[in-house]
């Protein structure tokens, strides 16, 4: 049984797109919009945006877990950093997350690239401060309250 | 992203004047031609520009170059001076890929040489250049001892390595070697992205291209770069890769916390600067400089293999023949002397996505340009054409010796791969002549060549203002993409 099936719920695992993310126009990089009801449903919406930016659609199973470092900063701060870690962990090990768990630390349930079983889409450089957007929505229009970020990532 | 975006105001056919509004402590200045501006009309970049004019001891204007587009805090394109006592440096006027820049060799074979094996030998590059996701050599993992060595010697220790001749120094910006590097502000993490890194293409715009010199422009300057009609050329575009990425990344933080201490107001995050005399810059200055030159050093090992495959597949003679015509990098701070109001200053100098173009006689030229200029390389897209162009003493006068780096994108990655589904765009090119190999579908699409400015029209602009000396226009025949 995988890690994720083990000990990740349905709400944390990236399989299911339950919340979603929206390209917006930059000429050079790739910007994007995330909304989700609440902050679990925002850090899986990161990741699976991440992950569908390195490879597509590509199946990534939980097979190793990951602890990110201690998280420093408001909310918005916490969740730019968080970010930027998926991008680290992708750099340096090749780490694709399947699961996110929020917690102290927030923990990640992943494998490793595979170029035999992995497209490979594009690179990711960083994630930016240009642009970098964090807000509570409010209830209104038919919307439930929840949370929007708007993020430009250097490919 | 602060304020309106501002209105150019004409100065003659190839010069526009961003005017002098709230924080801005200087004018602007885009080189273009008419049609160039109204392509930017309504976009980010010209509000890019008016943010760098905020910036505290800029000198002279905040400058845009023809291939200008929206970046991140810099525009693309974007260059500006500061002081050494009064200004700033600035991660976001370098870029996350510090020294991305460009390597154009020469080889010692014409076009009709080449073409009956080409496809062996896009296969071969394609396979000797790992490129893509997740790109990385399984034949060369640098302990920290032997990273150390390479981020403060860059090329030179590349070459040292058994990657390159002697020669090859002369032919790059610095002799490949930044002698102000200080591995020591590189860290854990970014060494730990860049270990296995050194001698990859990446993704994006990145590439390995065969070419052939399909016009030479000016035949005296031609001659003096090693380049002849029909001539096969090998342009290399690629940065520091994870190691400099994460080198801005790490130094973001410390300068944001740094901006805040000196009361430095930022019109944008990513323009998160220090003073240049202080504790955080010249942290970043050790740091940045020793990326550099792990960019340096990567072009050099992508030089060598380069090389190596061609000697497979055309012999001994062909390897040995391959020289290396220069080596320019577009994402970089430097401090260099300039002129201004008639004295000569030391300043920094940020180039986001432009090109150093010094003019004939400028004293950090190595002997081989002094009369010629140095060589100033600028890449177009897959399908139509690349640039050699030599810097001009109009460059020295108005940009701080900057050229421009590219073509610039025109449309974003988003647009392309729409306009790019129902089509098979590596076919297409391959109906052109053009061969394409790659990692994956998405950076093809993305890089499509309708996604880039005509780039002819960008040496139109920077040769009509004096900036540069068309030499040669290198056509593709064939591509690595990562």
């Amino acid at each position: 049984m995988s890690l994720a099936r083990k000990r990740y719920s349905e709400a944390e695992s990236l399989a299911e797109p339950a919340v979603s993310h929206r390209l917006l126009a930059h000429t050079a990089d790739l910007r994007a919009e995330l909304e989700a009801a609440d902050l679990p449903g925002l850090y899986v919406a990161a990741a699976r945006l991440v992950r569908e930016a390195l490879v597509g659609e590509s199946p990534v199973a939980a097979r190793e877990e990951r602890a990110l470092p201690a998280q420093e900063g408001d909310e918005a701060e916490r969740f730019f950093r968080f970010v930027r870690e998926l991008v680290y962990l992708f750099d340096a090990e090749g780490f694709l997350p399947a699961a996110v768990r929020l917690g102290d630390p927030p923990r990640l349930a992943g494998e490793r690239f595979d170029p035999a079983r992995h497209v490979s889409e594009r690179q990711i450089k960083a994630v930016t401060r240009h642009g970098y957007l964090f807000e509570r929505t409010a209830a209104g229009g038919g919307r439930e309250p929840g949370f929007r970020v708007e993020l430009v990532f250097d490919l | 992203m602060s304020g309106r975006i501002p209105t150019l105001e004409r100065i003659d056919g190839w010069r526009w004047r961003v005017p002098r509004t709230g924080a801005m402590r200087t004018e602007g200045r885009v080189f273009a031609s008419e049609a160039q501006v109204a392509d930017l009309a309504g976009d980010e970049s010209l509000r890019q520009v008016a943010n760098v004019a905020c910036l505290p001891g800029i000198v002279g204007p905040s400058i845009a170059m023809p291939d200008i587009h929206w970046g991140y805090g810099f525009p693309i394109g974007g260059v500006a001076a500061f002081d050494p006592s009064e200004g700033v440096i600035s991660p976001g006027g370098v870029g996350y890929d510090i020294n991305c820049g460009v390597r154009l060799l020469s080889v010692p074979l014409g076009i009709v040489d080449l073409r009956p094996r080409l496809a062996e030998l896009v296969d071969a590059l394609f396979g000797a250049v790992p490129s893509g996701v997740g790109s990385a050599r399984s034949d060369l993992r640098l302990t920290d001892p032997q990273l150390d060595r390479v981020l403060a010697g860059g090329a030179a220790r590349a070459v040292a390595m058994g990657f390159g001749r002697d020669q090859d120094l002369e032919a790059i910006e610095a002799g490949g070697r930044l002698p102000e590097a200080d591995p020591g502000r590189v860290s854990r993490r970014a060494r730990e992205r860049g270990r296995d890194q050194l001698g990859t293409l990446g993704s994006g715009n990145h590439f390995v291209e065969v070419q052939w010199v399909d016009d030479l422009l000016d035949a005296t300057l031609g001659e003096a770069f090693g380049l002849a009609p029909g001539q096969v050329t090998v342009l290399i575009h690629t940065g520091s890769r994870g190691l400099g990425h994460q080198v801005c990344d790490d130094h973001l933080d410390t300068m944001l916390a740094a901006a805040r201490r000196h009361g430095i107001e930022l019109p944008d995050p990513q323009l998160a600067c220090a003073p240049l005399g202080g504790s955080e810059a010249r942290a970043y200055w050790g740091a940045m400089n020793a990326a550099a030159n792990f960019a340096f050093a990567n072009r050099q090992l992508i030089t060598h293999h380069v090389r190596r495959t061609f000697g497979q597949i055309y012999g001994a003679g062909v390897e040995a023949g391959i020289e290396l015509v220069y080596d320019v990098a577009h994402n970089i701070a430097k401090l260099e002397e300039h002129e201004v109001g008639g004295r000569l200053r030391r300043l920094c100098v940020h180039r986001k996505g432009a090109t150093r173009a010094f003019p004939p006689g400028h004293p950090e030229l190595a002997p081989r340009f002094r009369d010629s200029g140095q060589p100033v390389l600028v890449p177009g897209d897959m399908g139509r054409a690349s640039f050699v162009l030599a810097g001009a003493p109009g460059a020295a006068a108005e940009t701080f010796a900057s050229c421009c780096h590219g073509a610039g994108r025109r449309l974003s990655r988003h647009a392309a791969k729409r306009a790019a589904a129902r089509r098979d765009i590596r076919a297409e090119l391959e109906g052109r002549g053009i061969l394409v190999r790659a990692a994956g579908r998405a950076t093809v699409d993305e890089e499509m060549p309708e996604a880039y400015k005509d780039v002819a029209e960008v040496v139109a602009a920077v040769a009509g203002a004096g900036l540069a000396v068309p030499v040669a226009r290198l056509r593709p025949a064939a591509v690595v993409k990562g």
